[in-house]
C-alpha cells in the first residue's frame, strides 16, 4: 500500500497532476442523489487494472459508476489528460460527518485500498429544522398511575432560533404536572456540531379513565434559513441602471410538530377492592395521630392527618373520618402541596380536624382507615390509624370562661388559643345593642340642627346689620333720644300732678317741649330769642299755626309756673294731654 | 306640687322599665355559647336581632355562634353585618377573612403590596362611625357658629382676627368628615353585599323557576345586591355572574 501511494505520488509529481476526491455539490443533503469523483492522471493509470470499487458504509447506496477522460489544465495552461471514476450515491437519512465507504482499486492482481471518504450530510432545506419527540417513561399504566414525558428537540444546521411552543396540550385524559422549561438546555451534537440537542422531563402524568389513550402532538414554530434564492436587483444611479443578480438565503418561519404518543391504560382491578377505595394509585403512607389524649371542657383538641404519595399529582382525596358525635368541629383545614422528588411527583396533603368536647368523659375516636392501588405490586393496600382514647376532664371555670368570651384585654389567651390551629377570635362582651333606628342622616331633628346655625346666624346679622344702621342714621338718634327724654319730662309732670306741686308741673312740661325741640332739631333752643325761636322753627318745617301753637304753650307754662294756684287740677290734666298731643305733632320735625 | 312631682317620677320610671331591651337573651347566649351549645346561643341571640337590636359585637357574636355550629355561610352573613357598623375592627376583619378561607369559592390575595397612602386614608376613613361623625359634624356647625356670633360682636380687631382664624381650621375638619360621612352615606344608600346561606344556591337567569340555572354560588359567596322583589334578589358576582337568586338561599347584609 505504501509503495503504491509512493509510486502513485511520485508520478503525480512528476506528471505535475494529481490524484484527487470531489464531489458533484457543495452541500450533500440527506437522502438526495449525489456523485463522488475519483480524478487519476491517465498516464499514471497502472495496466493491468480493474475499474475501482467502493464499498459503501453506513446506509449511503451505490447506484452505479462510469468514467470519462478529459484533459485538465493548470494556471500555465498545460494541459493534462486524466480519467473520472463517478460514483453515482444516494445519501442515507442521518446527518453529519458520515464515512461512506471504501475505495479499493486491483491492479496487478492486488488490491489497493485508496480511500476512506467522508461526507458532511445536512438536511435539505426544504426539511424540518426541529425534530420534537415525545417520549413516556412507560407506555402501559395503571388508571391513575403516575408516569412522566420527556420532551426531546433536536435542531439541524438550518435552525435560525426563535422557538416558540404553539400547542402544547395534554387532552383531557391526563392530570398533569408540568415542569418549568425554561432551563431547558440545548448542547451541540457530538456527531455533527452545527446540530443542538435538548432533553428535559416535560410532565407528570396520570390518566382518568382506562382504555387507548393518547398523549397530542406537540406544535412548535421557529425560524430555518431558506434554499437558495437567484434574486435579480435593478439599480440606476447617475443616469446608468445596472442590473445584479445573487444568490440570497432568507429566514422562514416553520412549524414542527411531535409524533402523537400511545398509552395504553389498564383498568384497576375489580378484585379485593375495598369498599371505600380511595380511588388513589401509587405509593402511599398515612400517618397521624391527635395532639394530646387528656384536656379539658373548653380546650381544643387536633387532629393531624398526613398522606403522602406520587399517585395523580396534585390530587388526593380524603380518609374518610369517624362521626364526631361527643365532639363540636369546625370545617377541616387542608393543605395539599406538590413536589418533584427525583423522577416523581411527590402530593401531600395535611388536614387538621379541630374537636371541641362537649361534656367531660372518656371516648373512644373510631379508627381511620386510608386505602390505595398500589401498581408495582399490582394490589391494594390500606393503612389504619386509631382508635384513640380521649380523656375529657372538667373544665377549669376560668379557663372555659375566658376561651369563648374575651374581656377586653386577653392578648395573651387569644395567641395560646390561636396556637392550638388557626382558628376564630372570641365573642365579644355586647354593651350597646339598641334597637334598629332610622339613621342619624335620615332624621328631621339631625338635619334641622344642622341648618338652624344657618338661620340663626343670617337673622342675628339680619338684626345686628339693623341695629348698625339705624345707629348710624342721625335724625333717628335723635328722634329716640328726644322720645326718651320727653318720656321722662312727661313722667316729672305726671309726678307733680300727683303732688298737685302746679310750678313743678309746669316747669316739667315747658322744660320737656323745649328740650323735645332741641332734641330732634340738635339747636339748643333753650335762652333762645322770640325771633330766632320761630326762625329755626320755620325752618325746621313747622307751619306758621304750629309755631304759635308751640309759643302759646311755652307762654301758658311760663304763666303757670308763676301763678299755679289758678289752675285746677282737671285742667292740668287737660293741659298735659293736649302737651302729648302737641308733642306727637312736632315728631314731624327735619 | 309634691303629688305632681311624684306623678312625674312615676311615669319616667314606667318609661324606663317598660323601654325594651336585650340584655337577658344576649348574656343567656354567652352563656350557652360559653357551654358549647351554639344552637342555643345563636336561638337567643337571633331572637334579639330579629326583635330589632342592633349592634356590631352582637352581629360578631352570632357569626362566631354559626361559625363553630358550621354554617359558615351565616357567620360570613354576621361578620359583614358587624363590619358594616364597625369596619374597622380587626376581630371582624380576622374571623370574616378566615371564614372565607373556608368557603369553596375562596377570595384569593391578590399579592400586591398595599399602598401606605391609601390604606393610611382608609384607616382614617373608618376610625370614626358614622353615628360619632355626624355627632362630631353637628358640635362644629354650631362651635362655628358661636364663632362667628362673637366674630360680629367683638369690637376689638385682634380678638375678630382670633376667631376668623378658629372658623378656618374647624370648617376644614367639618369639611374633612364631611366628606367621609357622605361617601359612607353614598356607599351604605347604594350598594348592599348579600351572602349565600346554603350549600349551593342557584342563580337563574330570571326571577322564577322556571328560568334557566346560570350558575351555582357555594356557601358563603359573597355578591352585590342589585334589587330585592318577590322573594328573589337580582345579584351581581364581578362581571360574569349575574342573575337572580332566591331569598331563602342568601342573607342581606344589614
Amino acid at each position: 500500500m505504501k509503495r503504491l501511494i509512493f509510486v502513485l505520488l511520485f508520478f503525480a509529481i512528476g506528471a505535475n497532476a494529481e490524484i484527487s476526491l470531489e464531489f458533484d455539490k457543495d452541500r450533500i443533503e440527506v437522502g438526495k442523489p449525489f456523485e463522488m469523483r475519483i480524478v487519476i492522471p491517465t498516464r499514471e493509470l497502472a495496466e493491468p487494472r480493474e475499474i475501482p470499487k467502493l464499498t459503501t458504509a453506513n446506509g449511503f447506496i451505490l447506484n452505479g459508476i462510469d468514467s470519462t477522460d478529459t484533459q485538465l489544465r493548470d494556471f500555465f495552461g498545460r494541459g493534462t489528460n486524466v480519467r473520472k471514476y463517478n460514483f453515482k450515491l444516494i445519501a442515507p437519512r442521518q446527518t453529519g460527518r458520515v464515512q461512506i465507504g471504501v475505495i479499493t482499486w486491483k491492479i496487478r492482481d492486488t488490491e489497493y485500498e485508496l480511500s476512506r471518504p467522508v461526507v458532511n450530510l445536512q438536511k435539505s432545506y426544504d426539511d424540518a429544522a426541529v425534530a420534537a419527540s415525545l417520549i413516556p417513561s412507560k407506555k402501559i399504566v395503571y388508571e391513575g398511575e403516575q408516569f412522566s414525558v420527556n420532551l426531546a428537540l433536536h435542531t439541524y444546521e438550518h435552525f435560525q432560533g426563535n422557538l416558540n411552543a404553539v400547542s402544547m396540550d395534554l387532552g383531557n385524559d391526563f392530570i398533569a404536572h408540568r415542569s418549568d422549561l425554561a432551563n431547558l438546555q440545548f448542547v451541540r451534537s457530538e456527531k455533527a456540531p452545527a446540530e443542538m440537542d435538548a432533553n428535559a422531563k416535560f410532565a407528570w402524568l396520570a390518566p382518568v379513565k382506562s382504555g387507548d389513550l393518547t398523549i397530542p402532538a406537540f406544535k412548535f414554530k421557529y425560524l430555518k434559513r431558506g434554499a437558495p434564492k437567484i434574486v435579480e436587483e435593478n439599480k440606476s444611479q447617475g443616469g446608468f441602471s445596472m442590473s445584479f443578480k445573487s444568490i440570497r438565503q432568507e429566514a422562514e418561519e416553520a412549524e414542527t410538530s411531535s409524533a402523537p404518543v400511545s398509552i395504553k391504560v389498564l383498568p384497576l382491578p375489580s378484585t379485593l377492592r375495598p369498599a371505600d377505595f380511595s380511588g388513589m394509585v401509587g405509593d402511599y403512607s398515612f400517618e397521624g395521630d391527635f395532639d394530646r389524649t387528656t384536656l379539658k371542657v373548653g380546650e381544643a383538641l387536633t387532629l393531624n392527618l398526613l398522606i403522602k404519595g406520587d399517585g395523580k399529582p396534585g390530587t388526593l382525596t380524603d380518609p374518610k373520618l369517624p362521626d364526631f358525635a361527643d365532639f363540636r368541629s369546625v370545617p377541616p383545614e387542608t393543605e395539599i402541596n406538590k413536589k418533584v422528588v427525583g423522577n416523581k411527583v411527590i402530593t401531600t396533603k395535611s388536614i387538621k380536624v379541630f374537636l371541641y368536647p362537649k361534656k367531660k368523659g372518656s371516648f373512644t375516636i373510631p379508627k381511620i382507615t386510608y386505602n390505595w392501588f398500589n401498581p408495582t405490586e399490582k394490589k391494594y393496600q390500606s393503612k389504619t390509624l386509631g382508635p384513640w382514647e380521649i380523656t375529657i376532664e372538667k373544665g377549669d371555670d376560668n379557663v372555659v370562661a375566658a376561651l369563648p368570651v374575651s374581656n377586653g384585654s386577653p392578648n395573651v389567651q387569644k395567641e395560646d388559643i390561636e396556637s392550638l390551629g388557626s382558628d376564630i377570635r372570641f365573642v365579644h362582651e355586647v354593651k350597646d345593642a339598641t334597637l334598629t333606628q332610622k339613621p342619624m342622616f335620615r332624621s328631621f331633628f339631625f338635619w334641622f340642627l344642622f341648618a338652624f346655625p344657618v338661620f340663626v346666624y343670617f337673622i342675628f346679622g339680619t338684626l345686628v346689620k339693623r341695629y348698625r344702621k339705624n345707629a348710624n342714621n342721625s335724625a333717628l338718634v335723635r328722634k329716640a333720644k328726644a322720645r326718651k327724654n320727653l318720656k321722662t319730662s312727661t313722667t316729672q309732670a305726671q309726678e307733680a300732678l300727683k303732688k298737685n306741686d302746679g310750678k313743678a308741673f309746669y316747669a316739667a312740661l315747658e322744660n320737656g317741649l323745649i328740650g323735645y325741640l332741641s332734641d330732634l332739631s340738635n339747636l339748643e333752643f333753650r335762652g333762645m330769642i322770640k325771633a330766632q325761636f320761630n326762625e329755626n322753627l320755620q325752618d325746621l318745617g313747622l307751619t306758621d299755626m304750629q309755631i304759635t301753637e308751640v309759643r302759646e304753650w311755652l307762654e301758658t307754662c311760663s304763666f303757670a309756673r308763676f301763678a299755679p294756684s289758678v289752675q285746677t287740677e282737671n285742667e292740668r290734666k287737660e293741659a298735659l294731654q293736649k302737651f302729648e298731643k302737641l308733642c306727637e305733632t312736632l315728631e314731624v320735625l327735619k | 306640687m309634691k303629688k305632681i312631682l311624684l306623678l312625674g317620677f312615676l311615669f319616667a320610671a314606667s318609661l324606663v322599665v317598660a323601654a325594651p331591651n336585650c340584655k337577658s337573651p344576649i348574656a343567656q347566649g354567652s352563656l350557652a355559647y360559653r357551654e358549647g351549645n351554639f344552637e342555643k346561643a345563636i336561638e337567643l341571640w337571633q331572637t334579639c336581632v330579629e326583635q330589632g337590636f342592633q349592634s356590631a359585637d352582637l352581629y360578631y357574636n352570632l357569626g362566631n355562634a354559626y361559625f363553630r355550629d358550621g354554617r359558615v355561610g351565616f357567620a360570613i352573613l354576621y361578620y359583614e353585618s358587624a363590619l358594616r357598623l364597625n369596619p374597622a375592627n380587626e376581630d371582624y376583619l380576622h374571623n370574616l377573612k378566615f371564614a372565607q378561607g373556608l368557603t369553596k369559592d375562596k377570595v384569593e390575595e391578590n399579592g400586591l403590596e398595599e399602598n401606605p397612602i391609601l390604606s393610611a386614608f382608609f384607616k382614617a376613613h373608618h376610625a370614626l362611625s358614622l353615628e360619632t361623625q355626624l355627632h362630631i359634624i353637628l358640635a362644629i356647625v354650631w362651635i362655628i357658629l358661636l364663632l362667628s356670633i362673637l366674630r360680629v360682636l367683638s369690637a376689638n380687631p385682634r380678638t375678630k382676627s382670633i376667631l376668623t382664624g378658629s372658623v378656618f381650621p374647624l370648617a376644614l375638619i367639618l369639611g374633612i368628615i364631611g366628606f367621609s360621612a357622605g361617601y359612607k352615606i353614598y356607599v351604605m344608600e347604594t350598594f348592599h353585599k348579600g351572602v349565600v346561606t346554603v350549600k349551593s344556591a342557584d342563580v337563574m337567569s330570571g326571577p322564577e323557576d322556571s328560568y334557566q340555572t346560570l350558575n351555582a354560588l357555594s356557601e358563603g359567596t359573597i355578591f352585590e345586591v342589585m334589587g330585592v322583589r318577590e322573594g328573589w334578589v337580582q345579584i351581581r358576582l364581578g362581571e360574569k355572574v349575574n342573575g337572580f337568586v332566591k331569598t331563602t338561599e342568601v342573607g342581606i347584609v344589614k
